[in-house]
């Protein structure tokens, strides 16, 4: 049944993902240029990269009795990982937003999506339930895990916004 | 190495680096790479450069050896 409820949530997202996009694409056609293509290609690697590596670490920790997650919760750590950081150094070097696009929705977009995520990993606390055995399981750490990552990418996104005008 | 030409033809026209890169439909941040000398553009967004700035590729990006 938690099975076939996750199915259901992912089929979800994703429909709502795609007319989203249909939706921005709408509105806006952008495209990125050349320099940020040869970017964006540079952080695909490197996000791939440290996606196996964390994924070939993960596998040899799952090992260790002291390690504090479950392997479910590990892998999409991997995941997110690897996907910060492709967006990180997309967005230092100025490869995140297409030309003239005004970042400013999209930062309203991270924080109400890092707010969405913050209430259950709080209320777990709250309530002592967030470990599960000892361990932080996909269950109780998904959420808290997500929102680490939307707030390391709000955090460059912040920083980029306020560091990066370097017009002469 | 910094490419200074460019950077006096889009003076001289009162262009900021915005305005240049809004008419080569290209980021801000691409423009001011090129002039800094931290990206090598392709030879269709030199074009697009030269247009805008009313100078030839020689002009702007070629440089005796």
């Amino acid at each position: 049944m938690e099975n076939m409820s996750l199915i259901v949530i992912f089929i979800a997202v994703l429909l709502f993902a795609a007319f989203f996009r249909m939706g921005l694409r709408k509105s806006y056609t952008g495209h990125y240029d050349e320099r940020q293509l040869l970017v964006r290609g540079k952080a695909n690697q490197y996000g791939f990269t440290v996606t196996i590596l964390c994924t070939l670490a993960g596998i040899f920790l799952l090992e260790a009795p002291w390690y504090p997650l479950d392997a479910q919760l590990t892998m999409l750590l991997c995941v997110l990982v690897g996907i910060a950081v492709h967006l990180v150094y997309c967005i230092f070097h100025d490869a995140y937003y297409f030309p003239n696009q005004k970042p400013g929705r999209y930062i309203v977009i991270v924080v109400l999506a890092l707010l969405c995520n913050l209430p259950a990993p709080i209320a777990r606390l709250y309530e002592g339930s967030l470990l599960d055995g000892g361990r932080l399981t996909y269950w109780t750490g998904a959420n808290l895990a997500a929102a680490v990552f939307l707030a390391v990418i709000l955090l460059a996104l912040l920083i980029r916004r306020f560091t990066g005008r370097d017009e002469e | 190495m910094k490419n200074l030409r460019m950077k006096a033809a889009r003076a001289a026209k009162d262009l900021s680096q915005q305005q240049l890169a809004e008419l080569c439909d290209v980021s801000r941040q691409t423009i001011n790479a090129i002039e800094k000398g931290d990206y090598n553009p392709t030879i269709s967004l030199c074009r697009a450069i030269c247009q805008a700035l009313d100078k030839t590729l020689d002009e702007l990006f070629w440089e005796e050896s």
